[in-house]
């Protein structure tokens, strides 16, 4: 499989040690930022809920190593979960191999007792040998954690970095652009207490379920149905839940978020300090880096300073409200809400369904980025380069254009802002996972 | 660079001679950065060649396979072929493995001179990836553990601990070791070994499964273990130690049972176990079910023993209580804490709040065990406990709720009792909501040609149809290439389950419209005959597409009579009747297949205005309008008046046997009959040919039987296998235009269905869909047993068929369901238990039909009561309605069994039991005669006991 993706290497192998009276995880790292990467250590501190963590990130490191449609030919070597601190959190981010599964574990700042050494995203090491100490990591131990190694100090360049060399896919990259804009437009169905997701986790099937399900609720109880009734929440390759099941005897709560449109769902499991996030794609076969959701919102030019500028405000919130931020600078709100969807395409922004802000990543500000990770916007511009995009009739309500496809003219036609294409992107999928590069070389075009 | 010829020829001349010093000299004159920037078209290209010269075989004169293969040419070779690669072309040794074979780590460790001259010869850097090449061989190829340790010490090989702990492992497939101690030996030697490899064996995914090789009596890990035990180079403490980490791992399931083995092998006694309680503990929350089993059997072992920490194992046990799959480890744990809160109370609320979680378990054994821990040994009055109970009230089964509710706060006991099920809101598609909207313009068509070629919506493929009719005279002029794109995509994706082959013959239909018009006869596959094809639905849809091709052909734009007027795919009469009112204005012919289509899809209803409307029409198609409109119940016959089908057509129609034109109106009539009473007689058509056919005069009543099918076993016994049969007709008809008899199909005439189709197949006959069940009955429920893309896709959507529609679930409807609930897919059972919710909330399901038909097979061992019992399970509690339906089900499949019962009946009777306790229901008087024979068995006896009244 072939990735544009980079490298990363890690100074040394993150461990789990244990002493007479604490444990010790120290997680190394490595950022693609170099300026971050002058930050030996993020946090240092002791872990509130330490059992609690260490079955949250066995659980997060399962979703990391899963795969629900790939052969283990086309698995990549393990991918490392990614780190974000600020804001006195801690987020463990990560996918599936697919791409279809997202998880996150936010420990809140009362899960942590420590220092906060600097914010920033950075990938972690989750060696083999650690995870299996974190698997036998016990309900009395007490746990300090080190992001970065307090007293590191970084080799110069040419110095061997030799303990492991993971490649960040771009698929990743494009799963966290695309997985905010997703949790944006959920909305909470259902708060579920601990004896119901017992219950209703005793009912997940053992094996592959190829045919849909539903979370419903009736007589009191919750339930996976194959049929839904009018307040049933879709879930696509329900088995994929089972990733879920070394946490659920834990879990306090559960809170099950949707969006209809899109058919995407995430489960919040709340923990004392602890909020576990698994969001699931409408399809086993479908990952959320090919989704393409993001692209409607990238085709106005924006000026590059605008971007620019509102990166740095972001990033000095670390976590925010865009709407009420753009009051605040004094943006138009839907001029907010595109360089928001600018900034998410080069995955620099997330998005907590709890509180309903985004958070930032400190991932390198790459604006190139944003072609390199939507090829099919880049593809629209050179269509549009190439003068292959033929406008036809533009009238209020009603645009037709011919786009040169493969040996074929395509007819592109925006009815009231409702778009089609004769491509197969489109016959195959009606918009639901992105305009097609015909439809956004139009909307180039207009500006629409 | 040379020409990669020269290279081949000068090489090979070197190979024949068979001289190992010449080639090396010979590489050593290659410039070094020329192999380096060509290494791949050298590597590849020569070597490829040299490779299928010297060791492919190849036919001599005579025909004779020949080789010109030596071994001292196979070694040259092997030479050449790792002189040539670096680093980057490692990948391509892999293709050559019969070569590789003979450079793996043997010529290193015996220090071939040859070999070590290339390995070592500095322009190639050969040392440098020695070590890479060697960790990158397959299992079976790597270099045996003891060529490692030489490997390493001569600096080829660093250390890895996963790739030496595998080969370490592999030792005991070598024969070298055999006799008794001879591996142990090797080890306590090799101070290396015990140093750095033993101990991984717990940190790795590696074999040390515990058996004898009698032959060759190498020493087994398990043995080693024990001995470096005894010899002290580990301790006990160490090794079992580790081995509970190894049952933590991120391993595969099935690498487990090899630990737990160790630990029993071990044999460690209760002071030695009590010293790993607090990792026996943690191992409680593992996720893998027989890990969790294996710790509550350890540690049950050594529960009794001084120090053990019993408040941390009540806190460890709680999740496991509430878990599905560890009912024996449950039960287990139970027996814990019995026999703990008989010696003493200390934990009694801890207890007691723990043992709640078994209710979430729907399994009266450990409910009733549960039950009987918190009413003798917990003080039920304390609040902490009673409040944790309360949360689990509707989860404890009626069986024991009355032993238990004593304790609670009746109106809060009482506050779910009234739960009614939560009516999953349908949509009857045929109201005026839901009415169709014809494509009025180009456009709107042109995108229409995608969405029916990718949908499995049929209403998709009929607006496309009826849009191509109507629209064919508003076709822009560029419409040929603005629908060459479609075009393009019909001819990707082909007849899979999900697409089905109706779609394929819409692909035909699209691919076909290259020309001026769309040809006739849309057939996808030359080669196969679509009017002989077995399935008459398929048959039908196909001739439906032939019919738009010949509108189209003939520039007709007047609708199909059939076109849904709803998206259920209904029509309207009033439709129907403006359209054939449209017809004969235009003095166009009426096609009898498209009018059939017509009224099997017609919304039953009064419409006043229509009588005006049909007034217009000839005295037959009046007479039927009249009919289905409830405006004349007498159906009188009409012999004469205008039908104006060409005898052409009939015959394209008919298939096998020529139908004269009252034939076809009595055709029409007894599909007009059926659509409208499905169940009664037609008595007007006794006199007619067609009469003892299925569904013309009288309804058929399909019948069925369990039959026993003798099967060889591969261990030479014969294997019987209990499957459905249908009962063959006697006469089916020779024309398709019967629709509603055509379906029964000939027992061994059944073949696959794919899921793709079902949708278009039902929607042809909405109204009276039982001969369809019957014949997908037949298909989909011969073996409950099948686990095949049939089973796990078909059977599924047809299931669905019966949700959300308004279709009574009669006699064929029933079979199936039976066969559903029955079936070995989970998804089906599901489904089936679905479509009981909504059609006893709707009242349009025979519970006494279907139980008939559980029960017999049931009686028969169709297939295992099991799977039944945990569908009726999740339909407790759903409400009054659901729970008189279960009772009403039981009650018949109990009737249909004999004095033996099969195996696990008495889990029905537990059912039935909890159910009409729930709904303070008495048994029936029959029933009670049935139980007094079934109550001569022990265990029958025992669960009539705890009947209400039956004793």
């Amino acid at each position: 499989m072939a990735e544009s993706s980079f490298l990363y290497s890690y100074n040394q192998a993150s461990t789990l040690q244990k002493g007479i009276n604490t444990t010790e995880i120290t997680l190394s790292h490595f950022n693609e930022d170099l300026s971050c990467e002058d930050i030996p250590c993020y946090f240092w501190g002791r872990l509130v809920n330490p059992y609690l963590v260490a079955k949250c990130l066995t659980t997060l490191s399962k979703v990391v190593q899963s795969r629900f449609t790939m052969t283990w030919q086309q698995m990549m070597a393990m991918k490392d979960p990614i780190i974000s601190v600020g804001s006195n959190k801690m987020r463990f981010e990560g996918f599936s191999s697919c791409n279809g599964v997202y998880s996150r574990l936010d420990i809140l700042p009362e899960g942590l007792d420590g220092e906060f050494l600097g914010s920033g995203t950075t990938n972690v090491d989750f060696n083999e040998p650690m995870l299996n100490a974190l698997n036998g990591v016990s309900k009395s131990e007490s746990i300090m954690l080190s992001v970065g190694q307090k007293e590191f100090i970084i080799e110069k360049k040419g110095n061997q970095f030799i303990e492991r060399k993971v490649s960040l896919p771009d698929r990743w990259i494009k799963g966290l652009t695309t997985i905010q804009v997703y949790l944006c437009e959920m909305e909470e169905v259902f708060r579920i207490g601990k004896i119901q997701i017992l219950q209703l986790f005793q009912s997940l099937p053992r094996s592959e379920t190829k045919e849909n399900y539903f979370l419903i609720f009736r007589a009191n109880k919750f339930q996976f149905s194959p049929v839904n009734n009018s307040e049933g929440v879709f879930i696509g390759g329900l088995h994929r839940l089972r990733l879920l099941e070394g946490l659920i005897p834990f879990a306090d709560n559960l809170v099950v978020y949707t969006s209809k449109e899109s058919k995407t769902t995430a489960f919040v499991l709340f923990f004392n300090n602890l909020r576990f996030v698994f969001a699931l794609s409408p399809d086993v076969k479908r990952g959320f880096s090919g989704e393409g959701k993001i692209l409607d919102g990238l085709t106005d030019n924006l000026p590059i300073n605008w971007i620019t500028s509102a990166n740095s405000i972001f990033k000095a919130n670390e976590e925010f409200n865009p709407f009420l931020i753009g009051i605040e600078n004094d943006f138009d709100s839907s001029i907010f809400e595109k360089l928001t969807h600018n900034l998410s395409s080069i995955g620099l922004l997330g998005f907590d369904l709890e509180t309903r802000h985004h958070f930032y990543r400190r991932l390198p500000f790459k604006m190139e980025r944003i072609l390199r990770l939507n090829p099919r916007l880049k593809n629209a511009k050179l269509l549009l380069e190439n003068s292959d995009t033929i406008l036809k009739t533009n009238t209020a309500g009603f645009i037709e254009a011919k786009v040169k496809g493969s040996q074929v003219w395509h007819t592109v036609l925006i009815v009231d802002g409702n778009p089609r294409c004769t491509c197969s992107w489109f016959t195959n999928h009606l918009g639901s996972r992105g305009a097609c590069k015909h439809i956004l070389s139009v909307k180039l075009m207009l500006n629409l | 660079m040379k020409d990669l010829h020269i290279y081949f020829q000068e090489i090979k001349e070197i190979i024949e001679k068979e001289n190992t010093k010449d080639l090396i000299n010979y590489i050593k004159s290659i410039p070094v950065s020329e192999l380096e920037s060509n290494y791949r078209y050298v590597d590849i290209e020569v070597g490829d060649s040299l490779y299928n010269y010297f060791l492919r075989s190849y036919p001599d004169s005579n025909g004779v396979s020949k080789s010109r293969e030596t071994p001292a040419i196979r070694y040259i070779l092997s030479i050449l072929q790792f002189a040539f690669s670096n680093s980057k072309s490692l990948r391509n040794l892999d293709f050559h493995y019969l070569i590789k074979r003979n450079i793996t780590g043997e010529l290193l460790e015996d220090g071939d001179a040859d070999f070590l001259e290339i390995i070592n010869y500095k322009a190639f850097k050969k040392k440098d990836i020695i070590d890479k090449w060697i960790k990158r061989q397959r299992f079976w190829l790597r270099p045996p553990y003891t060529t490692l340790l030489k490997l390493e010490s001569s600096g080829y090989v660093t250390h890895d601990r996963r790739f030496f702990v595998e080969a370490l492992v592999n030792l005991r497939n070598n024969i070298s070791f055999s006799g008794e101690g001879k591996l142990y030996n090797f080890l306590v030697n090799n101070n290396f070994s015990i140093k750095n490899d033993i101990l991984s064996i717990f940190d790795f995914e590696v074999n040390i499964t515990y058996y004898e090789i009698p032959k060759y009596k190498i020493d087994s890990w398990f043995v080693v273990f024990k001995r470096l035990i005894d010899d002290r180079y580990f301790t006990k403490e160490l090794i079992i130690s580790k081995s509970i980490g190894a049952l933590k791992m991120n391993f595969k399931q099935n690498s487990f049972k090899q630990f737990k083995d160790l630990i029993r092998f071990l044999e460690p006694t209760k002071n030695d176990l009590i010293l790993h309680q607090s990792e026996f503990i943690d191992l409680l929350s593992s996720p893998i079910g027989s890990n969790v089993s294996f710790s509550v059997e350890v540690i049950k072992s050594f529960v009794d023993q001084k120090g053990f920490d019993f408040e941390r194992f009540i806190e460890a046990t709680e999740p496991v209580l509430s878990r599905n799959d560890l009912k024996t480890s449950v039960k287990q744990v139970l027996a814990i804490y019995e026999l703990r809160l008989k010696k003493n109370k200390e934990f009694s609320v801890q207890i007691g709040k723990a043992v709640c979680n078994c209710f979430l378990i729907k399994d009266n054994s450990i409910q009733e065990k549960a039950v009987n821990i918190l009413l003798q040994h917990c003080d039920l009055t304390e609040p902490d406990l009673i409040s944790t109970l309360s949360n689990f009230e509707d989860q404890i089964s009626s069986n024991f709720i009355e032993k238990i509710s004593v304790f609670f706060d009746k109106n809060n006991f009482l506050k779910n009792e009234n739960t009614t099920y939560q009516q999953v809101k349908l949509n009857d598609k045929s109201s005026e909501e839901f009415r169709v909207n014809y494509i009025d313009n180009w456009n709107d068509l042109l995108f229409q040609i995608g969405k029916a070629l990718r949908s499995l919506d049929p209403l998709d493929v009929e607006l496309l149809m009826e849009g191509l009719i109507r629209l064919q005279n508003q076709f822009p002029e560029n419409y040929k290439e603005q629908i060459k794109p479609y075009i393009n995509l019909s001819h990707s994706g082909g007849e899979s389950t999900k697409t089905g082959i109706i779609h394929n013959l819409i692909s035909n239909l699209i691919r076909k419209w290259d020309g001026d018009f769309i040809e006739s006869a849309p057939s996808p596959y030359p080669w196969f005959d679509f009017n002989n094809y077995y399935e008459n639905s398929i048959r039908i849809f196909y001739k439906r597409l032939q019919f738009v091709s010949e509108k189209l052909k003939n520039k007709s734009t007047l609708p199909l009579l059939s076109s849904p007027s709803f998206k259920n795919c209904k029509v309207s009469l009033r439709d129907l009747t403006e359209r054939l009112v449209l017809y004969k204005e235009k003095e166009e012919e009426v096609n009898a297949l498209d009018f059939i289509i017509a009224i099997t899809r017609i919304k039953l209803e009064y419409d006043s205005e229509i009588i005006y409307l049909a007034s217009q029409l000839p005295e037959f198609q009046k007479s039927i309008i009249f009919f289905l409109n409830g405006s004349s119940d007498n159906f009188e016959l009409k012999k004469t008046g205008f039908f104006g089908i060409a005898q052409q057509t009939i015959n394209n129609l008919i298939g096998k046997k020529s139908l004269s034109q009252d034939q076809i109106r009595e055709i029409i009539y007894s599909i007009a009959f059926r659509t409208k009473y499905p169940y009664n007689t037609f008595n007007e058509l006794q006199n007619s040919s067609f009469s003892n056919l299925p569904n013309v005069v009288n309804y058929y009543n399909p019948t069925w039987r369990i039959i026993k099918i003798s099967k060889p076993h591969w261990n030479g016994t014969d294997i019987i296998e209990n499957k459905l049969e249908l009962n063959n007709i006697n006469e089916l008809p020779e024309t398709d235009l019967l629709i509603y008899s055509s379906q029964y199909l000939k027992f061994g005439d059944f073949q696959t269905i794919f899921s793709g189709d079902i949708n278009f197949i039902f929607s042809l006959y909405p109204n009276f869909s039982e001969p369809l069940y019957y014949q997908m009955a037949g298909i989909l429920g011969f073996d409950s047993s099948i686990n095949t893309e049939l089973a796990k896709s078909t059977f599924p959507q047809v299931l669905r068929t019966l949700i959300n529609k308004k279709i009574d679930i009669e006699t064929s409807a029933c079979l199936l369901l039976a066969t559903g609930l029955l079936s070995v897919v989970k998804i089906n059972r599901e489904l089936s238990a679905e479509i009981i919710i909504q059609s006893v909330d709707d009242g349009r399901i025979n519970i006494q039909e279907l139980g008939i038909n559980l029960g017999i097979m049931v009686q028969e061992n169709y297939s295992p009561v099991s799977r039944l019992v945990d569908v009726l399970q999740n339909l407790i509690g759903l409400g009054t309605k659901v729970n008189i339906s279960i009772i009403s089900l039981l009650e018949n499949i109990f009737n249909q069994i004999s004095k033996e019962p099969p195996k696990n009946t008495i889990k029905l009777l537990e059912l039935y039991n909890e159910i009409i306790l729930v709904e303070n229901h008495m048994v029936i008087e029959k029933l009670k005669n049935k139980f007094k024979e079934w109550n001569k068995n022990a265990s029958f006896a025992k669960q009539f006991i705890k009947f209400k009244g039956l004793n």
